[in-house]
């Protein structure tokens, strides 16, 4: 989404190839960079809440870790989940 | 990816990306470790508002795991625009006074000294299987972390699935997404639905963009594939005319015999919608006629630079 703010600064700088005249006055940049992830965050908390309002869903956010096959340990509580079925959805790290 | 091998990475406040995503405040020089996609959306970024964008790059071009005409033409918009030092392996990091420099190494042993008020690492992103201890379990993983999966999406142990960045398919949100699709079919409606990723574009959200999708030329010279090529330039169409652009082209590769679309690759104004024509051609294996002569294009729509690309391969 910050990419279009991007393109559009470049939009106006090139609008005298089109024979409008145009200036960019100013960029409020800390605002929109605020602006556009405090809405990701809302998107994300959405979902979040979303998870929470399933029925037969149980949301558990924090660390886990596997101690065997079938067998997660949370890292906080120290509380372990044993499942039948387990789907690894755990992402990527930088 | 955070290497051990950069000295002095770890003594430095260097930002991720999701460090920079929020930065309130536009650095005046910025030194960007990596030139891949992320790297490169994030120069152009912070480029249009006026940084000095300095790129360092080990590979010869920047996002050098696309079709390397693109990488290439790619690199040359990118030169034109920030510091873009392809080749150089980034060796050492040092702060001082606010100002983070980076030294950097060609092969031949060239050394370079790049500084600037931030330092963005974009060295790409890594399963995360240590994370979650998966050495505890029988899961089998592949040389570079990821958990292998077969075509359901199941691992080698019976009744766990893996899906997303962490599962040995690619790396995108958009492949995630389809790949919860499927794993809920498995899971829990046991379809034994397999997953078919014949087809899966990606975009970079430059300007100009990058849309690709199926194979690139050295993908298909590695795989000893015969194909031929078709290519069109954007300025050849009204649209683009119109639209006053000066770059961009979309090349299109096709099995020779049958003529069915092997792979396409587009650098141009929007190319992340242009590519999304092709998408079901290599998933549905068209021919570059079918694009060409069957479909009709409207005009003056950027689209038919891809009519022009699918034309110009030989008969």
């Amino acid at each position: 989404m910050l990419i279009q703010h991007a393109n559009l600064i470049n939009r106006i700088r090139d609008a005298d190839k089109f024979g409008i005249d145009a200036t960019v006055n100013g960029t409020h940049f800390g605002e929109f960079v605020r602006e556009v992830n405090d809405e990701l965050g809302d998107v994300a908390s959405a979902k979040e809440d979303n998870k929470r309002d399933e029925e037969n869903l149980t949301l558990l956010q924090e660390e886990a870790r596997f101690i065997d096959d079938y067998t997660v340990e949370l890292t906080e509580t120290g509380k372990s989940h044993t499942a039948e079925r387990v789907v690894i959805a755990a992402g990527a790290r930088l | 990816m955070i290497p051990d091998a950069i000295d002095g990475l770890d003594e430095v406040d260097f930002m991720t990306s999701n460090d920079a995503i929020r930065l309130e405040e536009r650095p005046d020089r910025l030194v960007v470790l990596g030139g891949g996609y992320i790297a490169a959306e994030l120069g152009y970024y912070f480029g249009s508002f006026g940084t000095d964008v300095a790129l360092i790059e080990v590979e010869d071009s920047l996002v050098s795991r696309e079709d390397s005409e693109i990488a290439e033409a790619f690199t040359d918009i990118a030169s034109d625009r920030h510091a873009v030092h392809t080749g150089y392996r980034a060796t050492g990091v040092t702060e001082s006074e606010g100002e983070i420099a980076v030294t950097a190494e060609s092969e031949d042993g060239d050394e370079i000294k790049v500084a600037g008020e931030e330092l963005l690492v974009a060295l790409g992103r890594q399963p995360n299987t240590d994370g979650i201890d998966l050495d505890a379990t029988n899961i089998e993983t592949n040389d570079a972390g990821f958990i292998e999966t077969d075509d359901q999406l199941r691992t080698n142990v019976e009744n766990v699935w893996a899906m997303g960045d962490i599962a040995d398919n690619s790396m995108f949100k958009h492949s995630g997404d389809y790949e919860g699709e499927v794993v809920i079919d498995n899971v829990v409606h046991e379809k034994e639905r397999t997953a078919n990723f014949v087809g899966l574009p990606h975009a970079i959200f430059t300007e100009p963009q990058i849309g690709a999708v199926g194979r690139t030329e050295s993908a298909l010279v590695d795989a000893d594939q015969e194909y031929v090529v078709g290519r069109a330039v954007f300025t050849d169409t009204a649209m683009s005319r119109a639209l006053k652009l000066d770059h961009g082209f979309a090349k299109v590769l096709a099995d020779p015999e049958t003529r069915e679309i092997l792979g396409c690759h587009i650098l141009g104004h929007e190319a992340s919608i242009l590519i999304h024509e092709v998408t079901p051609a290599v998933r549905h294996g068209l021919t570059v006629d079918d694009l060409a002569t069957t479909l009709i294009h409207a005009h003056p729509a950027l689209s038919k630079v891809i009519l022009k690309a699918c034309k110009d391969v030989n008969r």
